[in-house]
């Protein structure tokens, strides 16, 4: 909370500390010392308070901050304790590890063609550094085997748009040379379609109501796209006709997984989809109208899954095998086949750091030449977000062969490894390069290409990362290794000789004129030479020769299968990263003269840096992947000496203020004003005195709003009587308190048999209630101050034992539950078992008066709640109560409730004045036996308060995100 | 590879302090208090080490991760010496972590040798008992994929003769696994057996006394294996084949019946394709084949055998059976698998052509088409399928869209190429204005 309070003091103070600035600018120097904080505070309490909405005093407010932190906030603490706490919890687990980019955002269309080389296609990925732009991209792979091989973009401007979110998702379809890309963003998921002629063209645009979580194009049907968001709906979008819903879940598939991430694929089966969440995998049958399902995969029920693990992310692997599909978890990958469902075929552990939350699927065709049996082997490329990790799974059968893994999990180069290879830098570049590199991945794709020969191959592995970088690495298959004969006989080991790798020097055959690629992207720029920084860096890393042998993993290899081990082509691994396309949006002004620059300067200094890398021994760079990176890193340093990047404080505005708060509200309030007064009285007494201030007199300016809430509730509420009488008994002790009970149920009894006498006694209440608010008031004030008499009740017995003649007495006749409460000893009744027990009750009609004694509750504590409160963090000394406070506020759900309650009264003391009339109340009154428990619990937990206060919250469940709307 | 062998000697010696520390860990924490040594000191010496076998944990990682075995092979020597640690003995994950690695560098090390396999699981197995039978099964399977077939079955049989206390259920489990690889490991020395034999001069082929004992003895653990649910497909094969061999045909249909319809197994379609190879082997009449396809085809509508299946209810010629067939093969068609098969459209062909002789064939056509006359244009006939598709095909496929899809304009026709587009094509295109300002 300080911490908050220091780095947000403008949010946390903003509006206080406008309200108050002219008044403190006005008051002497010395007063803004530490040690007068409450003068301050008598002294704007003497001034009355005086808006002045236009004057701004940022400077001095961070002194406000740091002076009145515990004092004065906007928000009021324990709701802003909650709220931050949720807050903190909810970019905590986006920064561990953000759901909304599962699926990658980078994604590369082959184009159909008749000669293999070279591969041409359409790279989609997204640009700008939120990542809102979306860019169509012509790119082609060249390479020529032990050579060169680069992304060559030059071809042509990228055909971009720009959207209104950050681009998570990007899932494409083709048939034949038409594609299909469906894009999603947070709230919109749109599908373009385009071919290798045509421009991309928009075809349609949803919006969804929650968060999308998937989008997924449909490879039998050009045109259907799965859309599954965090309301737990899939839907089947065809484009053009319209929504039709798939499957609709509430909660997860088998167990609370407490996660609102659902996801759906195809299957092989057009009309079959996969519904996926955190818990599983199902199969959804949509032919029939009752959508008829089946689990695919399930954790806890596949083989060998850990506790803990979580679903990830499940792939259709249609281009590969039709009925596969491919289910990754924290730690482990399965390859499970949807005609044998819950059953994997195959699962590595794929040793990743982070979650694997991008998957691209090829298959390896080149070396099924060699392979034994005509089984193709099949890769999986995975990728994690936050660790930037690539691993490469390769597996093979499917088909007529069992499905075995070939070799052990291998992970590629990273972006932020890619440093170490390359010329050292100076130490501030090295920073700005390393933070840069270690973005967190958001996408990955790959181009595969075939050479002239068959078995001539080289994948181009793409990464994407969050600040727009794309990185490319190159897997080349080798050629040696693949065309040795499989001699069944022979050991692996003899046939592994080291193989070298030193010539695999990678070279760009791009003269330093094509790098200078005009960038549509950079807006305003375009009659300029505007020079995006598409520039290609090219590394080749050699890494040294490997042999992989396929392992005997498979338990079901059978003898006669021996020979694929041998057969097994060892992969070289040459690595080529190039941010290609890196795409600053920092950059807009100064594009055109950087071009410039770059264009001047590359040829100088290359030779240099070259000199340099010759030196360097094993990670031989060739000159292009020094140009890019120069580039690139030119472009990287300038951007940030031009302008630092800028601070993440939101500009404030100043918003008049007077509209919200008309001044001298509070003050006026006639009936307010005594207390207000005695109130200044008894500070000026105490500081008079030197003494602590006890009550909550310190901060009564702050809550003059809330003081205004309350007795407006309390006057129109009607019933105020009954708990008001209890209250004030209850502060003259136990066996009053007791008393009062035994009277209360006999009229209670009363009561339900006599419904007419009912009406009459509320009258009655009215009238009594209309004289009573002030002394409950001053009954608060007079007790909260008295801290004895707190720790007198918080004898906890006493207090959970008269809570559960409570719940007996309300429940008499139903006695279910309420003897477990009378115990005393199962106070830990959790509320998911409670919950149906107590709906299961038969719901005779409570007496009004109950639900309104219990509304009267909730209002007439929130004052000495409050009070008690902030009487605790005025004792500056004792800064573990105040922590301890907002960890109880944090934590105790019923403490949120009352806040909401006390604070949002207004709005919704409106229904429950209303819900008495309805015959049942079976809801409420389920509801009010969990509250019951929670308070309990709380009882134990030595705060009477609180829990006396929140047993009374019938309404206190339509949940916490009303006091977020109100916040 | 100075490091491999150097690394069963640092195992050697570890061995025995490993034992120690997993039986009598409260011991050494005896001596540790009992030393002279001050205790921070201690502590000091013990966190750091524990610092440096994490670091070099995680660099063998990485070096495994990018397959430098070398590399790998260089710190797992430094590695080992996490057995030797005195005050926190190494626990069973360290040794699994040991025994792992150590077996995963030896299959891709360069230079490793079929001793330093041996020598590593071997020790492993000495250094607990809790992975002794996983050990073991792996020792074995690493000798098999080896073509040491009898040491792998002697691997087998130590570890099935192997006795520590009380089994927990995991080991259990390994215990059967073990039996069940054992009774593979007979079949396989069955089946060379049985390939010497046919090439010898061939008395009676159920004479042979070795063959006989194998059968015997894999026959008791596979048969024992196969009464309890789960996959065993290897298995099973093998057993049938064996069986099969000794004509004891009772057996082989009791045992894949079991398998397949045994509701305590996961439904296995395999098991459903092995009964019906035997029974097809076996010139079973058409009803009992047509039983068996009937249950996989409700399981895998996709198989394969459905083209057999629907030939089948295509030649009994009873009408409904003509109309099961036709749903079959649509259903087959709706699977990306079978979409650009010859002969899964020539049967469509063929089964509507049966269907014509009756007075309301349309009928049942349409009610057949009607769910999928949605989504059937865009899935088959569109003009991207009638560029791709073979001349053949297309010819079958063309014939087939006016009894399929009667009354929708489809540009699936052969020999045309340039149409307009699609009619929902058009609607997009309509929209594509609006969606545009949504953006």
């Amino acid at each position: 909370m300080k911490n908050f309070f220091m780095d947000h003091c403008q949010d946390a103070f903003g509006f206080m500390g406008e309200i108050l600035s002219e008044n403190l600018n006005q008051l002497p120097r010395k007063r803004y010392s530490r040690k007068s904080v409450y003068g301050v505070k008598s002294a704007f309490d003497m001034m009355k308070i005086k808006m002045c909405p236009r004057s701004s005093c940022f400077k001095s407010l961070d002194a406000y901050g740091a002076l009145l932190y515990d004092v004065v906030p906007t928000v009021p603490t324990e709701l802003l304790g909650s709220l931050l706490h949720e807050e903190l919890i909810e970019q905590r687990d986006r920064a561990l590890f953000s759901e909304g980019a599962t699926g990658g955002a980078l994604t590369f269309v082959p184009f159909p063609q008749c000669g293999s080389e070279p591969q041409s296609g359409c790279l989609l990925y997204p640009g700008n550094p939120g990542l809102d732009r979306l860019n169509f991209h012509k790119v082609e792979l060249q390479h020529s085997r032990g050579g060169s091989s680069c992304l060559d973009g030059s071809s042509s401007d990228p055909f971009s748009l720009q959207l209104k979110g950050p681009v998570r998702q990007i899932s494409c379809a083709s048939l034949f040379n038409d594609c299909c890309v469906a894009v999603r963003s947070d709230h919109l998921c749109g599908v373009w379609r385009f071919s290798e002629q045509d421009l991309p063209r928009l075809l349609q645009v949803v919006n969804t109501r929650e968060i999308a979580t998937c989008v997924s194009a449909s490879p039998h049907i050009l045109g259907e796209v799965l859309v599954a968001s965090e309301s737990g709906a899939m839907d089947l979008w065809s484009v053009g006709k319209g929504m039709q819903k798939v499957r609709h879940e509430d909660s997860n598939l088998y167990f609370n997984a407490k996660s609102l991430w659902r996801w759906g694929e195809f299957s092989a089966h057009p009309r079959v989809m996969v519904y996926a969440d955190r818990t599983g995998v199902e199969l959804t049958d949509i032919r029939e109208s009752p959508v008829s399902s089946h689990t695919l995969f399930r954790i806890s029920n596949t083989s060998e899954c850990r506790s803990g693990e979580r679903l990830v992310l499940s792939t259709y692997l249609g281009d590969v095998h039709a009925f596969q599909h491919l289910v990754t978890t924290q730690s482990s990958a399965y390859i499970i086949d949807e005609r044998f469902p819950c059953i994997s075929m195959l699962k590595w552990d794929h040793m990743m750091k982070s979650p694997p939350m991008f998957c691209h699927v090829l298959c390896d065709s080149a070396s099924s030449g060699s392979a034994v049996g005509g089984d193709r082997a099949t890769k999986v490329l995975l990728g994690s977000q936050k660790s930037q990790e690539i691993t490469l799974l390769q597996f093979l059968g499917g088909r007529a062969n069992a499905t075995s893994s070939r070799g052990p999990p291998r992970a590629l180069l990273r972006p932020r490894d890619s440093l170490k290879h390359l010329p050292v830098q100076i130490p501030h570049r090295l920073e700005l390069t390393t933070s840069r590199l270690s973005a967190p991945a958001a996408g990955l794709t790959c181009i595969q290409m075939r050479g002239p020969r068959g078995g001539d191959e080289c994948i181009c592995i793409l990464q994407l990362t969050e600040a727009g970088d794309i990185f490319c690495q190159k897997l080349e298959s080798d050629l040696m290794e693949a065309s040795s004969p499989p001699a069944a006989e022979d050991e692996p080991a003899q046939t592994a000789a080291p193989i070298s790798w030193g010539g695999a020097v990678h070279q760009q055959p791009l003269p330093d004129t094509v790098l200078v690629v005009s960038e549509m992207l950079s807006d305003e720029d375009v009659t300029g030479p505007a020079q995006g920084p598409t520039v290609q860096r090219s590394k080749a890393k050699t890494l040294e020769g490997e042999q992989d042998v396929h392992s005997d993993s498979s338990h079901d290899s059978e003898p006669r299968q021996r020979g694929r081990s041998n057969a097994y082509s060892g992969l070289t691994v040459m690595v080529n990263d190039e941010p290609e396309l890196d795409r600053e949006s920092g950059l807009d002004t100064v594009d055109k003269d950087m071009g410039r620059d770059n264009a001047e300067e590359a040829g100088g200094r290359v030779s240099t840096i070259l000199g340099g890398s010759e030196c360097r021994p094993l990670p031989k760079l060739s000159n292009d992947a020094l140009v890019t990176w120069k580039h690139w890193l030119q472009k990287l340093v300038k951007r940030n000496r031009k302008g630092p990047p800028p601070r993440r404080c939101r500009q404030h505005q100043a918003v008049p203020i007077k509209d919200f708060l008309p001044s001298g509200s509070v003050a006026r309030d006639p009936t307010e004003e005594p207390q207000v007064q005695s109130l200044r009285r008894d500070l000026r007494a105490c500081m008079a005195k030197r003494a602590l201030l006890l009550h909550g007199a310190v901060s009564t300016p702050l809550q003059a709003p809330a003081m205004v809430a309350v007795p407006a509730a309390v006057e129109r509420e009607a019933s105020l009587d009954d708990i008001s009488q209890r209250l004030t008994v209850s502060w003259q002790g136990k066996e009053a308190w007791i008393a009062w009970w035994r009277e209360q149920l006999g009229l209670n009894r009363e009561d339900k048999v006599k419904a007419l006498k009912r009406k009459r006694r509320r009258e009655k209440d009215l009238r009594r209630a209309a004289g009573r608010h002030v002394d409950l008031s001053g009954s608060f004030t007079s007790s909260a101050s008295n801290k004895s008499d707190l720790s007198d009740f918080s004898d906890t017995s006493g207090w959970s034992s008269s809570l559960s003649q409570t719940a007996w007495s309300e429940n008499q006749e139903r006695l279910s539950q309420a003897d477990g409460f009378q115990e005393g000893g199962t106070p830990r009744a959790t509320t998911p078992t409670a919950l149906p027990s107590t709906q299961t009750r038969t719901p005779v009609a409570m007496s009004t008066t109950t639900l309104g004694d219990q509304q009267t509750t909730t209002n007439a504590f929130v004052p000495t709640q409050t009070l008690r409160r902030e009487s605790t963090p005025a004792n500056q000394r004792r800064l573990k109560r105040p922590a301890d406070d907002y960890l109880r506020v944090l934590f105790a759900p019923q403490d949120e409730a009352l806040q909401h309650n006390g604070y949002f009264h207004e709005g919704e003391s409106a229904p429950h004045n209303s819900t008495p009339q309805l015959p049942h109340q079976a809801p409420s009154s389920a509801l009010r036996n969990h509250w019951l428990d929670l308070s309990q619990e709380a009882a134990l937990s030595h705060s009477p308060f609180v829990s006396q206060s929140s047993r009374g919250g019938p309404g206190s469940s339509q949940l916490k995100k009303k006091s977020r709307m109100g916040f | 590879m100075d490091d491999d062998k150097g690394e069963p000697g640092l195992l050697e010696d570890s061995d025995g302090e490993a034992d120690l520390s997993d039986d009598k860990s409260s011991k050494g924490e005896n001596y540790n208090l009992s030393a002279i040594n001050p205790q921070y000191k201690e502590t000091w010496r013990t966190s750091s080490f524990q610092h440096s076998t994490k670091t070099c944990l995680a660099l063998m990682r990485e070096a495994l991760l990018h397959h430098r075995w070398q590399e790998a092979a260089e710190y797992m020597a430094c590695y080992t010496q996490r057995l030797e640690e005195p005050k926190h003995g190494p626990v069973v994950q360290d040794k699994e972590l040991i025994w792992r690695i150590g077996t995963e560098i030896l299959h891709h090390h360069p230079n490793s040798k079929m001793e330093d396999y041996n020598n590593i699981y071997e020790r492993m197995k000495d250094s607990g008992f809790t992975n002794y039978l996983m050990i073991s099964l792996e020792h074995s399977f690493h000798l098999l994929q080896n073509g040491h077939i009898k040491d792998a079955k002697h691997q087998l049989s130590v570890a099935e003769s192997w006795r520590h206390g009380k089994k927990s259920a995991a080991q259990y489990k390994m215990t059967e696994l073990i039996l069940v690889y054992k009774g593979l490991l007979d079949y396989v020395m069955w089946c060379d057996k049985k390939s010497t034999l046919n090439r010898a001069e061939y008395p009676d082929r159920l004479d042979n006394q070795d063959m006989n004992n194998l059968f015997r003895a894999a026959s008791v653990h596979l048969k024992e294996i196969l009464k309890k649910p789960g996959v065993w497909d290897p298995f099973i094969l093998s057993y049938v084949e064996m069986l099969e061999y000794y004509d004891d045909h009772e057996e082989v249909i009791r045992v894949l019946k079991d398998y397949a319809y045994d509701n305590k197994f996961p439904p296995n379609p395999n098991a459903h394709v092995y009964l019906y190879r035997y029974l097809e082997r076996r010139n079973a009449s058409q009803e009992k084949l047509m039983k068996v396809l009937k249950v996989l085809c409700a399981l895998v509508p996709s198989h394969e055998l459905m083209l057999e299946y629907s030939r089948l209810l295509l030649k009994s010629d009873q009408i409904t059976n003509i109309h099961k067939a036709l749903g079959i093969v649509l259903e087959m068609l709706d699977f990306a698998s079978w979409r650009s098969s010859l002969d899964a459209w020539n049967l469509l062909k063929a089964i509507i052509k049966k269907l014509k002789s009756q007075s309301n064939w349309k009928d049942s056509v349409a009610e057949k088409m009607a769910a999928r006359k949605d989504w059937w244009p865009a899935l088959h006939f569109t003009r991207f399928h009638a560029s791709k598709d073979s001349e053949e095909l297309k010819e079958v496929k063309a014939s087939l869209t006016k009894v399929l899809c009667p009354g929708l304009m489809l540009q699936y026709t052969a020999g045309q190429t340039t149409t307009e587009e699609g009619t929902g094509k058009k609607t997009s295109k309509r929209k594509r204005m609006s969606s545009i300002s949504q953006l």
